[in-house]
């Protein structure tokens, strides 16, 4: 053997073990893979009351949702709230024939949770238990929807947290700018951003609540959805047995006010924040409807802008600049109002006015200059290699049939979406932004200390001063 | 009695106490893996979505910085998303040597303004400094680690430090596991922590946002910081601002090198894959890792407490209370009787501290109670909130009286019961979803207990007696050893 011979065997396991292994840029994947979510089946009860089910039998739980449309949309601006404690009523405070007290020990007994909260347009509530329990506590809790007992004691423990949650709601400076933009973008007084005054609480009476119950909780109004493990047709029978004999009531369900109800114009809106380290930058404007025809061009928009690590937002306000350690923008759309388009972020006090410049540079751009060939190929692939896990849990694949047949859409409106965003093109994509993008539309809200911002917010806009106190 | 309540009472007798049968069957479904070099894989076959989860748990928290080094931990965390020696570089090589030139020039400029020097001279070096990096930078490609999986459809990338460790997270398409497998590789192989100083901007960013600028975060860390005299976990996660502003490439590499060791590190898989088909390239990628020495211990314990520590703040619009009584850490055998206790006494609006002092007596908006266990050490939390009737002072005393009442009003059967019912469907929650279970696994296999524990613990649970956990409440609520944090209104 010679000496070189020699050599490499020596040095030849240590090679072997530091062996190079694949390059991870060099691997290719096919990008969409194909597989079929779980199965929703669809049933109605005797009343018109449709349900959905999702079998998942790995381990013994279910999930029963109830959705009604009774939210806060629904309730005047001298109540506000009233929906919400309505809903917090119904599972804090025992039904018709189960007092409060018994109520909560038969769930806590059991393991079981019973939770519930109004939103905008409509409140939902969730039985979460071992399935094996399912015949006790179904009835008891479709009983507190129905019938509930509304206890003057829960009231006022409930009046008592909403009365501190007043008080404090000016604590937390992120929680400050979120409430007063999201007011500036709906307007002050829309059903979604409204707040729970002392004076709304003084009007909102256990006699109002059963009013306000009496007429829109209705099973006209009501979905059902059901996910885990349980027995379809057993299922079927108790909810049929609970629920299926439940009448629309004679009277008539409160009108609804819209969402949208005086967004306040473009602008710069800001709120001294003496002593601030850090400022608090919200910015936005009306989004677009679900069904608007480019709205599948919308989702690579927000891909490229604001909406993945690679964003323009993520790479330029973050990374390249370290403005901020949070920077994003999403754009929502809704079903019978339009979503939001929305930029966050926090940049310290002395980068505010810079931070800002950059995100409206940003902006501007995507509108005048578009999108590249590489970010459209980068956005596209992303997106369709990602779309199983919008459907990772069954429980996802329940949520989105009954979203979809809420608003009367067709329940495969996101199955088929990728085939929609497969053919897109730049040009398709910058349409959207040109359309879209209107930079004097967006309000600009600031929560900081402007005296030690290098730069000066008017340099942005005509600024208006909001007092937190007030709004 | 009406026919609902009978039914719930009825079968209430009949059930309890629950199974955990289908927590037995799944340990059996869980596949270990070990490296010859230490490394650890857990893996958890589930094929209801073409969807794989993968988390990284690494034994490296900020317990192991030591002084002047707070946050160090973090900041490896940010860091490692940076790229490799090949991903997010055009030319390692070249890079290399622009980075040195580039953290001889932070030094010189930094030495200069802690010690004082002329305005002019650290212009100088503060130019000089930035001319370097953009000179290193024009070798970098920026985010390329994070863009080659997004593009591979990965969802959910993060990662996050605590004080006893450091997780990687991601989801990805399960056609793409061996991605996942080239990338981490080389990650936990061949990390370039480039783009140092624009990160730690971020960082800095991060901590006015979660701790500087939030009320509730300087509460919270004045609070942690009270309840420690001696161990690490006295310092806050992210680090102090001081600092932050001094961490060097070299601390990050050596706390890399110390800490990153194979035998630190176990990964979980959860989801659609076969753990037979997975395992050989698992190996092919991950045992080329060189086997590493073992970390230093923490040698540091904490003291036993021996009077009340309190810290009282004026900076909120909220009074706030917290409360804490050191116990034990993970793994030790009082562990499960405190987290029972725990739940009766103050988990839930069915709770005892809840039910007296929220709904009955109406000296409180909330409140909760919680065990925690770490690594090293535990403790008995307690969070509320008083009504306007109240004083944060008050509410404290009133807690304290309802806890001195246990003796007289001892833990019930029924109420342990319940509380294992809880922890069952919990834990059911949490081992139903990927993401939780990867997190579960990966986590707790690097912990005291290993990870049978998570699926173990009920069983335990279930033997433990009404009369075991009173023993625990006398023996760890003692309110002469009590840390409290009172966060009172803002004076104007």
């Amino acid at each position: 053997m010679t000496k070189r011979h020699a050599l490499l065997l020596f040095f030849l396991p240590l090679l072997t073990g530091l062996a190079k292994t694949k390059d991870p840029r060099d691997l290719e994947f096919p990008t969409r893979l194909e597989f079929t979510p779980h199965q929703v089946d669809y049933h109605t009860l005797s009343n018109g009351i449709e349900v959905f089910f999702v079998e998942d039998h790995e381990v013994p739980l279910t999930d029963i949702h109830f959705f009604i449309k009774a939210g806060e949309n629904r309730i005047p601006g001298e109540y506000a709230g009233l929906a919400e404690i309505c809903a917090y009523l119904i599972t804090e405070g025992g039904s018709r024939t189960v007092p409060k007290r018994v109520f909560e020990d038969s769930l806590k007994n059991f393991g079981a949770s019973f939770y519930g909260y109004s939103g905008t347009d409509e409140a939902s509530f969730t039985l979460h238990l071992l399935s094996k329990h399912i015949p006790e506590l179904l009835p008891m809790v479709v009983e507190a929807i129905r019938q509930p007992a509304l206890p003057e004691n829960q009231l006022a423990v409930n009046k008592g947290q909403y009365l501190i949650g007043y008080q404090s709601r000016n604590s937390e400076p992120s929680s400050v700018a979120s409430r007063i933009f999201k007011k500036l973008i709906y307007g002050k007084n829309s059903p979604d951003v409204r707040e729970t005054t002392p004076e709304n609480l003084a009007k909102i009476t256990l006699e109002k609540i059963a009013e306000f119950h009496k007429a829109n909780y209705r099973p006209e109004h009501m979905m059902i959805g059901v996910a885990g493990d349980f027995e379809p047709k057993v299922m079927l029978d108790l909810l049929e047995r609970y629920l299926g004999n439940w009448e629309n009531p004679s009277e008539n369900p409160w009108e609804e006010i819209p969402t949208y109800l005086d967004p306040a114009p473009g602008g710069v809106y800001y709120v001294h924040w003496p002593e601030a380290v850090q400022s608090n930058v919200r910015m936005g404007y009306e989004g677009i409807y679900r069904d608007a025809p480019d709205y599948p061009a919308s989702r690579l928009f927000v891909e490229i802008y604001g909406g993945s690590w690679g964003s323009r937002l993520i790479k330029q306000v973050r990374v390249e600049k370290g403005y901020a350690y949070v920077a994003y923008g999403v754009l929502s759309s809704g079903f019978t109002e339009p979503g939001t388009f929305r930029i966050l972020t926090s940049t310290k006090t002395e980068t505010t006015v810079d931070a800002i410049q950059l995100i409206l540079e940003i902006t501007r751009d995507m509108k005048t200059k578009g999108v590249t060939e590489d970010e459209l190929r980068f956005s596209k692939t992303s997106w369709l290699a990602s779309f199983p896990a919008y459907y990772a849990e069954p429980e996802q694949v329940l949520f989105d049939r009954m979203r979809y047949a809420k608003y009367d859409f067709p329940l495969d409106f996101w199955d088929k979406l990728p085939d929609k965003i497969e053919p897109l093109e730049v040009t398709d994509v910058n349409a959207f932004a040109s359309r879209f993008i209107e930079t004097e539309k967006l309000v600009i809200l600031v929560l900081g200390d402007s005296t030690a911002f290098h730069g000066s917010l008017s340099d942005i806009g005509e600024v208006t001063i909001i007092d937190p106190e007030e709004y | 009695m009406n026919k609902i309540i009978k039914g719930i009472l009825l079968t209430a007798v009949l059930v309890l106490p629950v199974g955990a049968d289908v927590s037995s069957e799944m340990v059996n479904r869980v596949v270990e893996h070990e490296l010859e070099n230490g490394m650890r894989f857990l893996i958890f076959e589930r094929h209801d979505a073409p969807l794989v989860s993968m988390v990284i748990a690494v034994r490296a928290g900020s317990v192991n910085e030591v002084t002047n080094k707070t946050g160090l931990a973090h900041f490896l965390e940010h860091l490692a998303f940076k790229g490799t020696e090949t991903i997010g570089t055009t030319n390692y090589r070249k890079e290399r040597k622009k980075l040195e030139d580039l953290d001889a020039a932070f030094q010189a400029y930094y030495n200069a303004v802690e010690s004082g020097a002329g305005d002019s001279t650290v212009r100088v070096l503060h130019d000089e400094f930035k001319e370097k990096q953009a000179v290193a930078s024009e070798y970098v490609v920026q985010g390329e680690f994070s863009n080659i999986y997004e593009r591979n459809g990965g969802v959910g990338l993060n990662a996050s430090t605590s004080y006893d460790y450091t997780r990687y997270y991601i989801t990805l398409p399960s056609n793409r596991f061996e991605l996942w497998c080239a990338m981490e590789s080389d990650r936990l192989t061949n990390p370039v922590f480039r783009e140092l100083y624009s990160e730690r901007d971020v960082i800095l960013e991060e901590r006015r946002m979660r701790t500087d600028n939030s009320p509730a975060g300087l509460f919270y860390e004045e609070f942690n910081s009270v309840s420690y005299k001696a161990h690490p976990y006295g310092e806050p996660i992210i680090g102090h601002f001081s600092d932050m502003k001094n961490l060097a490439r070299s601390d990050v590499r050596d706390f890399y090198r110390t800490y990153y060791v194979p035998q630190n590190i176990t990964a979980a898989i959860v989801g659609d894959v076969e753990a037979e088909k997975i395992i050989p390239v698992i190996d092919e990628y991950f045992s080329p890792i060189p086997a590493k020495p073992e970390p230093p211990e923490l040698i540091t314990v904490e003291p036993p407490q021996p009077g009340i520590r309190r810290v009282k703040m004026d900076i909120g619009r909220r009074p706030m209370l917290y409360m804490l009584f050191p116990t034990v850490p993970e793994g030790h055998p009082d562990e499960i009787a405190l987290d029972l206790l725990a739940s009766v006494i103050g988990q839930g609006q069915t709770s005892r501290l809840y039910r007296k002092l929220v709904e009955d007596e109406k000296l409180a908006t909330y409140i909760y109670a919680s065990h925690g266990t770490r690594l090293y050490s535990g403790f008995l939390f307690f969070g509320a909130g008083p009504t306007e009737q109240t004083t944060p002072e008050e509410l404290e005393q009133a807690i304290l009286d309802e806890l001195q009442t246990l003796p007289e009003n001892p833990i019930t059967r029924t109420e342990l019961d319940a509380a294992l019912a809880r922890w069952e469907v919990s834990l059911y929650d949490y081992i139903s979803s990927n993401y939780y279970m990867a997190y579960l696994l990966a986590t707790s296999d690097q912990g005291n207990e290993g990870w049978q524990y998570i699926f173990t613990s009920i069983r335990e649970a279930k033997k433990i007696t009404p009369e075991e956990v009173m023993e625990t409440a006398d023996k760890y609520i003692n309110p002469d050893t009590r840390s409290v944090g009172i966060m009172e209104v803002e004076n104007d």
